[in-house]
């Protein structure tokens, strides 16, 4: 009983670090909005792009029609504004180039949930955004929104989907935390955007490269962040498909948590607390 | 037990030389030079419960990075710490909810929030009960006089009234350890001396053991009981501040404010004249010689007033300091 109080009162206490994190999102949201409208550039642009190349080719690619296309480029664009942490330049240039850093690692919580906290509430108001849009959308063109019917399809996709932004922000945890040793980490964080929109479906869906490539996007954990929750929920995979997904994405969560844990402790010798 | 004890710190940054000009960034792209950089020195100390200590020193002498190495931020390259006997850098909750930093030109306030909710974030982290929390809140703003400012968002505060809420958002979880770096910079005066006053209360009220680095030697006099004057990441002086005086100076200041005029030719006799401005004349004597040349000075002139006065504490340390 003691320990179920307890449990609950801890519970409380993120729950309110959350609410709080959550009001700074909200005071900031003009550049909520900005953001929001720059993550749907590419999926716009693809767009435009894939109309042209399905009426050249008489109306279908593979097995896409265009409303296909439209219905995986609109997706990209929730999954890129809510699954995507983009919490790397934060913890780079803020926490260890300017030493902000110094305020997480006195305090008694968590350094990783803290900056979970901190990305949740952007994530989830950017997420927002994007789902209205696809609702309006969905509201003008009947055909071109369709999620799966299947309730337990639905409900490992949004399993998919949590996964994904597990994976996703630890795996941007890291890059930030690079910053430890190479004080120009920019070029780091292009390179990845470059490989990071390529491998998982952002630009292109993986259908289309071919077979090696294919499978090199398959092991790699990029696909597991975006590609993969898209199409659970468009309903493209099976029951096993599902679960085979899910494996992946716990085994790459496991392998980053430990990088994480590895990289942190390691980094935090060499941090020097600067700008104090 | 000891709140602090430090034995043999050593911290040494490792830096990145590069030569100057285009040439010198094309030779590093090759070969990058390396070089170490030892920021504190062999250096020892304790430090009871309960005592309030100044940090001295020039600018790139140590001081930071030994309360940076004392809160936990720093890994020492040798050497060992204990606080309230923890290892600082291995973060133990235990260790964090008794210990602040408070750093005058580093900020943990939410800059686009009210102060308001960085306290409550506080309370949420460092686990703070509601009632507890209430009545130490409300005591710090009162004393602080930040009853009107606590709601309104960070940005749009004065650097005097920022400063005053990061030491409540310090001391919300009432810390045993507080350490202070250089927490009166920027501000005026009155402020100064207002967040002086409010050091010392919280020392005595809490018996909190308080360290304090500051550029301001007024802060340290006025506030520490101890000081360790540190240059080149060596402790150069521990012990009470008018030892060091003692110590470090030979001589005292006699300023008189003479009724009648006297003769220069008659002062140099009994000591070195620092200042000659009728009626007021400064005398620099030898420290033991102080009380005679004052008794001679009242028995041979007439004198309206008369103050005997230790040097200033700035001529002290820049004393200190050149000899090392």
């Amino acid at each position: 009983m003691l320990s179920a109080m307890s449990f609950q009162k801890a519970n409380m206490r993120y729950f309110r670090i959350f609410f709080l994190q959550l009001q700074h999102a909200i005071e900031a949201r003009s550049l909520s909005v900005v953001w929001f409208l720059t993550s749907l550039t590419t999926p716009l642009l693809m767009l435009i792009f894939w109309s042209g190349a399905t009426a050249a080719a008489g109306g279908r690619i593979f097995s896409w029609s265009y409303s296909n296309f439209a219905t995986y480029y609109l997706f990209i664009a929730l999954a890129s504004s809510m699954l995507t942490a983009h919490i790397e330049e934060d913890v780079a240039f803020e926490d260890i180039n300017k030493g902000n850093l110094s305020q997480y690692i006195l305090k008694p919580f968590p350094y990783y949930t803290s900056k979970f906290l901190l990305e949740l509430p952007w994530r989830l108001f950017q997420g927002s955004l994007a789902i209205s849009g696809i609702v309006i959308v969905a509201l003008f063109f009947k055909n071109l929104v369709s999620v799966t019917s299947s309730p337990i399809i639905l409900l490992l996709a949004i399993v998919i989907a949590i996964l994904a932004f597990i994976l996703s922000f630890t795996f941007k945890m890291i890059l930030g935390l690079l910053a430890f040793w190479f004080t120009e980490i920019s070029g780091v964080m292009n390179v990845n955007e470059i490989i990071f929109s390529i491998a998982s479906g952002t630009l292109i869906p993986l259908e289309f490269f071919p077979n090696n490539l294919r499978t090199l996007f398959e092991i790699l954990p990029f696909s597991y962040m975006i590609y993969y929750p898209i199409i659970a929920f468009l309903g493209k995979l099976n029951t096993t498909s599902l679960l085979q997904v899910i494996l992946m994405q716990l085994l790459w969560i496991f392998i980053f948590s430990l990088v994480y844990k590895f990289t942190w402790a390691k980094g935090r010798k060499t941090f020097t607390a600067v700008g104090l | 037990m000891s709140a602090i004890t430090v034995n043999h710190l050593n911290k040494t940054y490792k830096s990145y030389r590069k030569d100057p000009g285009f040439f010198g960034s094309v030779r590093s792209l090759v070969k990058r030079k390396y070089e170490n950089i030892p920021a504190v020195k062999d250096i020892s100390f304790t430090i009871e419960s309960g005592e309030l200590v100044g940090f001295i020193g020039p600018n790139g002498a140590g001081k930071t990075t030994t309360l940076k190495c004392l809160s936990g931020l720093l890994f020492p390259t040798s050497g060992e710490i204990s606080v309230l006997g923890f290892k600082p850098f291995e973060r133990k909750n235990e260790f964090l909810k008794q210990i602040s930093l408070v750093m005058g030109q580093k900020n943990q306030l939410w800059w686009d929030l009210p102060p308001m909710e960085t306290f409550l974030l506080n309370k949420e982290i460092y686990q703070i009960p509601k009632n507890h929390f209430k009545k130490t809140l409300d005591e710090l703003i009162s004393i602080l006089e930040v009853e009107d400012i606590i709601n309104i968002q960070v940005r749009k505060l004065s650097l005097g009234q920022r400063m005053k809420c990061e030491l409540i958002a310090a001391l919300l979880h009432s810390p045993k350890i507080l350490f202070l770096d250089e927490p009166t910079i920027g501000l005026d005066v009155v402020m100064q001396k207002k967040l002086r006053g409010f050091v010392r209360e919280y020392n005595k009220k809490f018996n909190a053991t308080v360290i304090l680095t500051s550029h301001y030697m007024e802060d340290v006099r006025q506030l520490c009981d101890r000081i360790i004057v540190i240059d080149h990441g060596s402790i150069l002086f521990d012990g009470k501040f008018d030892e060091l005086v003692k110590k470090h100076t030979q001589q005292k200041i006699i300023s008189v404010i003479f009724e009648k005029e006297v003769l220069r030719e008659k002062l140099l006799k009994l000591g070195i004249i620092k200042d000659f401005d009728l009626p007021k004349v400064v005398l620099l004597v030898k420290r033991e010689n102080a009380n005679s040349v004052a008794e001679k000075l009242l028995k041979d002139f007439s004198v309206l007033d008369m103050n005997i006065e230790e040097p200033d504490i700035e001529d002290v340390i820049r004393n200190v300091f050149s000899k090392s």
